[in-house]
């Protein structure tokens, strides 16, 4: 993150005003794979987006991989790819034309998986503030851009304390750490009260 | 007894070709169940990989006719898969003490620690333990976050290892969950119980793999004071360990890692035998290898068998009976009583460091007198500044710490012992150790003038809820005693009735003892040791360690 890209509120405020096309839903395929519902391709926004950063536009083959089966996870990742593309197309990012790479990288990867692997809602990154604060610096980060005005302590910061998945990450390992410490003392106290294994030397 | 109740064993000996099985095979089959027969289930729990020709040893250690009077059962433990584990431990132990003795040799120990940065093999041990280990991962990131600050790079592992925090007892006693890694399989969790005489035992889970590595280090202490351990020959006794107190575990066992060789865990205490000269009928009938204790079981033993002797008599009255060794722990040996023993025995009499957590540490060897040499190879040795956590150059007195370990319950990253001394390094990060303050034997006499092993006072205190302890035998006569102790908030009512009972057990109904509860432990606890030189004295008060054991002079 060298390079500075637009000021965070302008883009908060443009998730804000995302139109309700991008919050329809994606085009699916059925559990069995027998049927394709909802109503957004979006593959092709995103290949649409890509030939806007004056990229490559998506291969057939990959077009198709965003059709995914309809279990929830991919619905939400699929909301939160459209909502992003909506954010990505800013004009003000657009201009950035050597990160076209990052871009295609960051939708054909799915890097916002894990995001959307714990969000409960993804229109949230649309209604919610602080939400919609944390899809911009993702976005922004992914793209190596700094917000305008920002050191890169500073905005590392930011995202650090708005990180959903890194707040999940925490409180599920807080939940396994105390699982395991709990198995631990029972051990211990287990195995304190059997035979110990025999050792020659006394310490 | 059927064949088919052992049916693994049974396929294991059989011959591939019935039509081909020979009258011979199938009595040697039969004779080979039959002792199978005599394995009980139980020993094959403590001792999985118990052989029927082991028997007949661990039958005369458990059974013989001077044999204590049992309180427990142990055995190693050790797993087929454990085998490969030590076998390698081993050959890198023999690799290491070949170069060290080229390099002893070649006098190539710098006088200051070049870069205060462990050898590769420690750095990419603890590199692999911190993805699973959260204490060590917690220090990774506090030192990268204050190396970024002062430096304005990322944490190094080589470069900043002195400016990761140290692991310490309290860690171990309250974060242990943060200690033992995230992915250990507890199972095969064993917890060897301490003996607490220096200080507040803390619980330090074990694995048997990494208890068997003390078989291998101990053999390797013998060959570097020349003497050679075999245990070839059906029927050995590798040691018996010799404890002198009121009361203690006792067992005896087979070592599977040594060949099915005996080892006996005993307590000189009278009321554990049944005949007064038990204890050394049992020692010279089974003759064992080497004997091992703390420098205070060693004197109690000396003086015992020095009070039975005729005169005209060797110290094992009238045998040829000799140990090859005596393997000294727990305790700091004085040189004054180390000449003792070796002359009364007539061997050589090894001073080893070893704690619990760390398993052995370094051994004295005849060619350096007054420092001990780093004994694994799996281990870095500092001497750490108290108040910074930072090394002291080589040749300062500091606080010893550890690093690394074969315990896969305890990764120790610059664990802090509470002993004091110098470390010197080589070139290669080995070390030698002149230890200064470590673990000097307290004696405590009761009023009739008998003595208490402090070990009994620890026995004790540890079947209460006490987090803190000093047991002082005042000064002046008949004065009594006075034990300092912290307790559990968990505790609402200490059970002080029960805890005098037991004292009375110990020390006899005349001796005064008062108690005094304290959170508050001020200078006033902490003693110098025992020694004039003004910089151990200097770094033990640094330590602020609270000395378990106190017995007061005259002067004091």
């Amino acid at each position: 993150m060298t390079k500075e890209g637009p000021e965070i509120t302008a883009l908060t405020h443009r998730l804000a005003m995302c139109p309700n096309a991008f919050l329809r839903p994606p085009l699916m395929r059925s559990k069995d794979g027998s049927q394709v519902i909802g109503d957004i391709h979006t593959g092709a926004v995103i290949s649409d987006l890509l030939i806007a950063y004056g990229g490559a536009e998506l291969t057939p083959d990959e077009i198709e991989s965003f059709t995914m089966r309809e279990y929830a996870a991919n619905l939400r990742l699929l909301q939160l790819e459209l909502i992003s593309a909506h954010l990505l197309y800013d004009a003000r990012l657009r201009e950035h034309t050597d990160q076209a790479g990052a871009v295609r990288e960051f939708f054909l990867n799915h890097n916002l998986r894990p995001l959307a692997e714990i969000t409960a809602d993804p229109r949230a990154y649309v209604s919610d503030p602080e939400r919609r604060e944390e899809l911009a610096r993702i976005c922004l980060s992914q793209m190596n851009l700094l917000p305008a005005g920002e050191k890169l302590a500073a905005a590392r910061d930011r995202l650090a304390t708005l990180d959903s998945v890194e707040r999940e990450r925490v409180i599920v390992f807080s939940r396994n750490a105390q699982k395991r410490a709990q198995e631990l003392r029972e051990a211990l106290a287990r195995k304190a009260a059997e035979e110990a294994a025999s050792k020659m030397s006394r310490e | 007894m059927s064949d088919s109740i052992f049916p693994d064993h049974s396929s294991s000996n059989a011959n591939p070709s019935a039509n081909a099985t020979t009258n011979a095979n199938r009595e040697s089959d039969a004779a080979q169940h039959e002792q199978f027969s005599a394995i009980p289930p139980e020993l094959l729990e403590r001792v999985p990989l118990m052989r029927p020709e082991w028997m007949r040893n661990y039958l005369r250690l458990i059974e013989h006719a001077a044999a204590p009077r049992w309180t427990n059962h142990c055995g190693d433990r050790l797993q087929s898969d454990d085998l490969p584990v030590l076998r390698e431990f081993e050959t890198s132990l023999a690799r290491f003490h070949e170069s060290s003795a080229n390099q002893t040799a070649n006098q190539d120990f710098a006088t200051t620690a070049p870069d205060a940065s462990p050898p590769p093999n420690i750095i990419d041990w603890i590199q692999s333990q911190a993805t699973d280990c959260i204490a060590i991962r917690e220090r990774f990131a506090e030192a990268d976050a204050a190396v970024r600050t002062e430096f304005n790079r990322p944490f190094d592992l080589a470069r900043d290892f002195a400016r990761l925090r140290p692991m310490t007892r309290a860690d171990f006693a309250r974060k242990l969950e943060t200690i033992v890694p995230q992915s250990a399989d507890l199972a095969r969790l064993v917890v060897n119980p301490t003996s607490g005489t220096t200080g507040q035992p803390i619980p330090a889970p074990n694995h048997p793999a990494a208890v068997g590595c003390y078989d291998v280090l101990i053999a390797m202490a013998l060959r570097l004071n020349d003497v050679q351990p075999d245990y070839a020959a059906p029927d050995q006794v590798a040691a018996v360990q010799i404890c002198a107190q009121r009361r203690t575990m006792t067992y005896a066992t087979v070592h599977a890692f040594l060949n099915g060789a005996g080892f006996a865990k005993i307590n000189l205490n009278a009321s554990d035998w049944r005949a007064a000269d038990d204890p050394r009928a049992y020692l010279t009938e089974l003759r064992p290898f080497f004997l091992t204790g703390d420098p205070y079981a060693f004197n109690a033993l000396l003086e015992w068998l020095e009070a039975r002797r005729l005169p005209g008599q060797g110290i094992f009255g009238d045998t040829d009976y000799r140990p090859r060794a005596l393997y000294s722990t727990a305790l700091t040996l004085s040189a004054g009583l180390r000449e003792r023993l070796s002359a009364a025995f007539g061997c050589p009499v090894i001073d080893v460091y070893s704690l619990n957590e760390t398993g052995p540490v370094a051994v004295s060897v005849p060619e350096k007198s007054g420092r001990l040499i780093q004994l694994p190879p799996d281990i870095y040795i500092e001497a750490l500044d108290p108040g910074t956590g930072r090394p002291v150059p080589d040749g300062e007195a500091g606080e010893i710490a550890i690093t690394g370990g074969r315990n896969p319950y305890l990764p120790l990253l610059r664990y802090r012992t509470g002993d004091t001394g110098r470390v010197y390094h080589s070139r290669d990060g080995r070390a030698e150790i002149e230890l200064l303050f470590a673990r000097e034997p307290v004696i405590f006499t009761r009023p009739d003038g008998a003595v208490v092993n402090p070990v009994d006072i620890a026995r004790v205190l540890r079947e209460f809820q006490v987090i803190q302890f000093q047991f002082r035998q005042l000064a002046a006569h008949d004065a009594g005693y006075v034990l300092y102790l912290q307790i559990s908030e968990a505790q609402r009512v200490f059970p002080e009735t029960q805890l005098r009972d037991r004292f009375v057990e110990l020390f006899g109904p005349e001796a005064r003892l008062r108690i005094e509860y304290t959170e508050d432990w001020s200078d006033a606890r902490y003693d110098a040791p025992p020694n004039d030189d003004d910089e151990t004295r200097f770094a033990h008060q640094q330590h602020r360690k609270v000395l378990p054991f106190v017995r007061e002079n005259k002067s004091t």
